[in-house]
């Protein structure tokens, strides 16, 4: 059985997370890349990046052919996207077994929400 | 495709296809789902499979073995919609190739055969904590119990089209996130039991709202919940399946009776009581005494316990409403303080028991946004002024319940209330 590819979106709400400069946060970072290193054992972890938080963003949108950019986030919410991962799980429960080890969600600071991508070589999703 | 049941004069082969639908509709499924991994596709096809019995049992008679015509028609029908979708790819030689195919076969042919495995596993399906739950709920009553959306959806207070296009989409979150079907053997799915028990029993709690468009458009739910619980003591050693069996056929009994002719609403202290079936209420007696071996009382014990005491008395003034009222107190402090509506029916309890000042002073602090909307609040108001005798205050009471209904039909119900006192 082929796999299926998930993205994983990691949220958190503002300033739920160790500071850089607090004693938790190396603690905090070596989990990440322990998790990565489980997953990438597994043949789970496929990619994936942190992200700066919504203050470093730029929102582009081109308007009449005018490119637009906004200083800021497309949409202002007490949660924000902290990063990303790119999976391949057999199924959703094997992606939800994973998802629930990516420490932003096992310490509690916010969730990880899966999507499965879509596999456009097999013709638009029905 | 679901209108495709016969409906219409019923003849020896719309009859025979009935038979066979009731019998063979899950198991169909569960196997063509086992091959295509699309819930949607996979009904399609038993569906269309039924339609073509119809047409081809008519003219060449009903077959010997009409579950296995069924399922060999269903299997073509699916090849023929992946042969035509993507021809020459690799999926349909998987489906030949599928060595299960010839097991599937004699598994139909054997008269025996076990298919509670096989239910129970879609149910887990139905019942993924991925889905909503009242969407776990409208699956089962789809894909388990083979109700078709038309007979869901007033239950619901819906439509057609609403029902099936929350079914659609549910059905297209399982294939596309890839939502597995285990088997119950699986351990990872053994904590998932819980939920398939809650699942059932609110597909039986839709089976009696008050206040559906039709009479007793209920039965069926029930009756579906009712077998579905009997399937899952059949598959499970917890004993609260065994409670909740009892606490299904204890309620179902006393809804029998609560309408008369006319679909109009017959409060208990008049229901027939004579018309309860004791060899109903003795099964669920016995399921009851199963269910009491767990060391701890679960809230479904509580309740069937306390659903037990208004069954078997011979009268509403011989009910034990001291007793009732002592698992009502259990029930609240084992299922937490959130549940507004076990505190309605402990105030209404606490009054049946004489103690009118605390059932009223509960009552007060309810909160009716959690109880369902304001009508159930004045309901049980009215309650309370009947019992104490008060009717005046009864009647104004049910006319403010009525007037906060949701619904033309339970409006009517609440309304026609003090009339029956």
């Amino acid at each position: 059985m082929t796999k299926t590819s998930y993205t994983l979106i990691l949220t958190a709400a503002h300033g739920s997370e160790p500071a850089p400069d607090s004693e938790e946060f190396g603690a905090y970072v070596s989990e990440y890349m322990a998790f990565a290193e489980a997953a990438g054992a597994a043949g789970v972890l496929k990619g994936g990046e942190s992200v700066l938080p919504p203050e470093m963003s730029t929102t582009v949108s081109v308007v009449d052919g005018d490119i637009k950019l906004h200083d800021g986030p497309f949409a202002e919410v007490d949660e924000h996207v902290i990063g990303w991962y790119l999976i391949e799980a057999e199924d959703l429960d094997e992606a939800v077994k994973w998802a629930a080890q990516i420490p932003v969600a096992a310490r509690g600071y916010g969730a990880v929400e899966i999507r499965p991508n879509i596999d456009y070589t097999q013709g638009p999703p029905a | 495709m679901d209108s495709d049941r016969p409906q219409h004069q019923p003849t020896t082969v719309e009859a025979a296809v009935d038979s066979v639908y009731r019998q063979h509709w899950r198991k169909s499924v569960a196997v063509l789902l086992a091959s295509c991994r699309d819930l949607a596709l996979a009904e399609d096809c038993v569906q269309e499979a039924f339609s073509r019995a119809l047409r081809s049992w008519a003219q060449e008679g009903i077959p010997e073995n009409p579950g296995a015509w069924i399922l060999v028609t269903a299997r073509r029908v699916l090849i023929d919609h992946i042969r035509s979708r993507d021809a020459g790819t690799r999926a349909i030689a998987r489906l030949w190739d599928q060595p299960l195919w010839q097991v599937e076969l004699e598994l139909l042919d054997d008269p025996e055969n076990d298919t509670r495995d096989d239910e129970l596993a879609l149910m887990l399906l139905c019942c993924h904590p991925a889905l909503a739950p009242t969407d776990q709920v409208l699956l089962m009553l789809r894909t388990v119990a083979g109700l078709t959306p038309e007979q869901i959806a007033p239950m619901f207070y819906s439509n057609e089209p609403g029902i099936r296009s929350r079914l659609t989409r549910a059905k297209r979150k399982i294939r596309l996130s890839r939502v597995p079907l285990r088997q119950p053997s699986d351990p990872a799915v053994a904590d998932r039991l819980p939920q398939v028990l809650a699942a059932v029993r609110l597909a039986f709690t839709h089976g009696h709202r008050p206040g559906a468009a039709t009479p007793d458009a209920g039965a069926d739910l029930r009756r579906e919940a009712i077998r579905l619980a009997q399937v899952l003591t059949g598959v499970s050693e917890e004993p609260d399946t065994w409670s909740l069996l009892a606490l299904l056929m204890f309620t179902n009994e006393r809804m029998r009776t609560r309408l008369d002719e006319h679909g109009r609403f017959i409060p208990l202290p008049n229901q027939v009581r004579t018309r309860w079936d004791q060899d109903t209420i003795a099964t669920a007696a016995a399921a009851l005494d199963r269910g009491r071996s767990n060391t701890m009382r679960s809230p479904y014990q509580l309740e069937a316990e306390i659903s037990a005491l208004h069954t078997t008395a011979t009268s509403a003034e011989h009910t034990d409403w001291a007793q009732i009222v002592v698992l009502y107190n259990e029930l609240v402090e084992v299922a937490g303080d959130g549940n507004a509506g076990t505190k309605l029916n402990r105030a209404i309890a606490m009054a049946e028991a004489g103690d009118h000042i605390r059932a009223a002073t509960e009552l007060e602090r309810l909160d009716p946004d959690k109880l369902g909307g304001p009508w159930r609040l004045h309901a049980a108001r009215a309650h309370l002024h009947t019992i104490a005798g008060d009717t005046i205050k009864a009647t104004a009471a049910w006319n403010l319940a009525g007037q906060s209904a949701p619904t033309a039909a339970l409006r009517d119900q609440l309304t026609a209330r003090p009339g029956m006192l």
